[in-house]
């Protein structure tokens, strides 16, 4: 297969990935401004939501809804829109248009018109869960045309490469900033009223990965910080669990090398990550548990560079898998 | 139950003007009104659902193309499609294949001569200041000769119908002819949505072109034990026929390539893949002459690759469509091909001209001059409808414009009689009803070592706005799918 080839497939699947992440993260966090335990300070939410965008803010400045709303939802200058996020992911999708199934194609496209043609007044004013909700829809479309329509072959390799790996940083991300969020919320209020306000961050933080119901039957409905960091770090048949994905890492690297080999260092560098959380000192990690998923988080991107270098360095050129990856950070 | 539609209310076909559909001639087809009948039997609003369910297919199969602007950056459009189908019946095809068939092997031939022996010139069948003064001449190929003698392998030649009924040459493209994927999109199109109107109509196929172009492609590669590997080159996403390359690549089950995927080493042609490099045999490049090889060509391409024509000399990888060939689809040349296949085939062309004057000829000059406003002035070297004058529709500050242009470089121009195009029944989406509207026909041959293909149909190309002559898609321009009946 071409290195550019690969590595755009690759970029598909981040891509796709990530678009659904920012969506179920700009909407759980939203609403949960309007039905919180007590009034949560909305330029509180405003600012966690630019946060998780990676986007930058005025810290004196007064917040406006709307503008943030398009910025983050709408907005094509901003590389890391939801929008932009999906226009990428179709520009990709597009450049392997040849390699990848008639279905498969035909949803991502689709995905971008549908996205395309969504009016950003309308979605900064009454549009944003329909929108948010039907990028998780398309999304959950285009995961299983990858699943069914494409021979698993090195081609669904470098998809689902893109997929778990994207996967594995954003909820780390999700997680380090619901955490700051509850560090900021604690340091307001009263004992009692901070209780309450923490375990609400944990449910919210539950639903931005949609793991509410499922972390409820594996803990029997006991929620503590504790059971909510062991479940989306930990849990191995959820499928949105840091370790479930670096697993899948993990497979997927040896299956493109042709067998295990800890002399490859994406090989390695990926079963070191997994085993590190896989025996995880969750007490340790209940102390600091930011710091320690930073560095985690650096690992990841440091992941992502062995696999450029070991698969996609053929490319001299400034392709568009090239230059969108510069901002995937 | 609501009326019919009354599509055709108040079709009306201009004078002077031959309709497919409505007027008689001698090679019409005589089964459209009862193609006709379908479509007015449609309820009203049922044309328009069809209508839309074909054009949303398109828009989600991403068969769009870009257009350029003065501001820069493309914009993504469908290539209007229109749902009724022109139609050529069988033994009228069956000439025209034998007319195009011939055209284009004589005209392969010209080039072989141009950069070998120049018999044709030293003869005086074509001038040969007019052939050594072509932007598109290739010093780098003088001598040398392609495998099977094939230097033109995608021929697309476009055809106009005339007044009196028959079939015209327009123009020949030799470099990268495009659109063959609209006809294979536009046919899908039809089967989607109008599928019944197949079973009482016989119609040639066309989704074989991909596996003839594969064959032909494979006629020229080099002999060698594991090959032949077979890539598409293209410029990239952002080119206007990027679609095109893109579903050929995947018909032929060829990689699809940029010129950054390419490098010469040993002045062979190596693929960039994962698991190391691997030879290539054939390119199919769908990029021009000038950005092929920055050793040769432009020294800024980005979209070649360095070393490609040393290679392509030493016999180690063979280009599709050979560099050079753009000095035969030079508008002017366009001219002497009924002369060229008399001297290398000594047959009498099957399909006519439309006559042309070339501005470079002193008498023809003289001539264009004098009758400026009655004729179709065209740049020789660019395509798309892009430069294309109509004379009759220019005031006269704009006619004595166009003369001083003319006069200051009269090698760049020809000059045509204006050829009122055929009409064809158009469905104008903004009247709900179908109108006449101006067709041509582009057409594939595929010249290999082995054999000449030819795809039975072709590009049905529909000038949307009335009275216009040009149908390009850059132009404002749609398509239809094309019928040959077996």
């Amino acid at each position: 297969m071409l290195a550019r080839i690969a590595s755009t497939l690759y970029w598909t699947g981040r891509y796709i990935e990530r678009s659904e992440h920012l969506a179920r993260y700009l909407r759980v966090q939203y609403f949960s401004m309007l039905d919180a335990p007590m009034s949560q300070s909305k330029d509180f939410i405003l600012k966690s939501i630019l946060n998780m965008y990676g986007s930058d803010f005025d810290e004196a400045g007064t917040l406006v809804e709307t503008d943030v709303l398009r910025r983050v939802g709408m907005d094509y200058s901003v590389p890391t829109s939801i929008r932009s996020t999906v226009k990428s992911a179709r520009e990709n999708a597009g450049s392997v248009r040849h390699v990848i199934s008639t279905e498969l194609w035909e949803a991502v496209n689709s995905f971008y018109l549908y996205s395309d043609r969504t009016d950003p007044a309308d979605f900064a004013m009454r549009g944003l869960y329909d929108y948010t909700f039907e990028v998780g829809r398309q999304c959950a479309i285009i995961r299983s045309r990858i699943h069914d329509t494409l021979l698993h072959d090195q081609a669904w390799v470098f998809v689902k490469l893109g997929i778990h790996l994207e996967r594995v940083a954003q909820v780390i991300r999700i997680i380090n900033s619901k955490l700051h969020d509850a560090d900021v919320i604690s340091d307001s209020g009263g004992p009692n009223e901070n209780k309450v306000l923490k375990l609400y961050q944990q449910t919210i933080l539950l639903k931005v990965v949609e793991g509410f119901d499922m972390h409820r039957r594996a803990y029997q409905r006991r929620q503590t910080r504790r059971t909510t960091l062991e479940f989306l770090i930990g849990h191995p048949t959820f499928s949105r669990s840091i370790i479930y994905n670096l697993e899948r890492v993990v497979g997927l690297l040896v299956s493109l090398h042709g067998r295990e080999d800890v002399n490859d260092p994406a090989q390695f560098r990926a079963g070191k990550l997994h085993a590190y959380f896989r025996y995880l000192d969750y007490d340790a990690i209940c102390e600091r548990p930011i710091a320690t998923l930073t560095e985690a988080l650096g690992e990841v991107y440091a992941l992502h560079d062995d696999i450029e270098r070991i698969y996609f360095n053929l490319v001299t050129t400034d392709t568009p898998a090239q230059t969108q990856s510069q901002h995937q950070r | 139950m609501s009326e019919a539609s009354g599509l055709f209310t108040g079709y009306t076909v201009p004078e002077g003007t031959l309709d497919e559909v409505f007027s008689t001639f001698s090679h019409a087809y005589p089964n459209y009104p009862a193609i006709r009948q379908v479509f007015d039997e449609l309820h009203a609003g049922d044309f328009q659902r069809l209508n839309e369910s074909a054009k949303l297919s398109f828009l989600n199969q991403g068969i769009t193309y870009a257009v350029y602007s003065e501001e820069g950056g493309g914009k993504e459009k469908i290539f209007p499609f229109d749902l009724f189908p022109r139609i050529i019946d069988a033994a009228e095809w069956t000439e025209l294949e034998r007319g195009l068939q011939q055209r284009n092997e004589a005209l392969n031939m010209f080039i072989g001569d141009v950069y070998g022996e120049r018999r044709a010139l030293k003869e005086g069948i074509v001038p040969e200041e007019l052939v050594m003064s072509s932007s598109h001449y290739v010093p780098g190929m003088e001598k040398f000769r392609p495998r099977g003698d094939i230097y033109t392998h995608v021929c697309g030649t476009d055809l106009v119908r005339h007044t009196d009924g028959k079939f015209y040459v327009l123009e020949d493209n030799l470099r990268s002819p495009s659109g063959v994927s609209y006809v294979l999109s536009n046919r899908e199109a039809m089967r989607r949505t109008l599928y019944g109107m197949f079973r009482h109509v016989p119609v040639e196929a066309v989704n074989e072109y991909p596996a003839m172009l594969l064959q032909t492609l494979q006629s020229v590669a080099p002999q060698r034990e594991g090959g032949p590997r077979c890539v598409v080159l293209t410029p990239g996403p952002f080119n206007s026929a990027y679609y095109e390359h893109s579903l050929l690549a995947r018909l032929m089950d060829c990689d699809l390539v940029e010129g950054p995927d390419l490098y010469v080493d040993d002045d062979t042609v190596y693929l960039k893949t994962i698991s190391g490099r691997q030879r290539v045999d054939v390119i199919y490049r769908r990029i021009d002459d000038a950005f092929l090889d920055p050793e040769v060509f432009r020294p800024d391409s980005m979209l070649g690759v360095a070393g490609l024509m040393r290679a392509y000399a030493k016999g180690r990888v063979t280009i599709v469509n050979a560099p050079g060939t753009g000095i035969a689809d030079d508008k002017a040349i366009c001219a002497y091909v009924p002369d060229m296949i008399r001297f290398y085939l000594k047959e009498e062309p099957i399909i006519q001209n439309v006559p042309t004057y070339i501005c470079g000829r002193p008498d023809d000059l003289q001539y264009t001059l004098e009758h400026l406003a009655e004729l179709v002035v065209k740049p020789v070297d660019m395509s798309g409808g892009y430069g294309v004058m109509i004379c009759d529709r220019l005031d006269e500050e704009e006619l004595a414009e166009l003369a001083d242009k003319i006069k200051a470089d009269p090698r760049n121009f020809i000059a045509q009689p204006k050829i009122m195009l055929s009409t064809h029944s158009t469905y104008i989406e903004d009247q709900n009803r179908f109108a006449p509207r101006h067709i041509d026909l582009r057409t594939f041959t595929l010249l290999g070592a082995d054999k000449t293909r030819i795809l039975k149909g072709g590009l049905t190309r529909v000038a949307l706005r009335e009275g216009s002559l040009i149908v390009n898609s850059s132009q404002g321009g749609g398509s239809k799918d094309t019928w040959v009946i077996c």
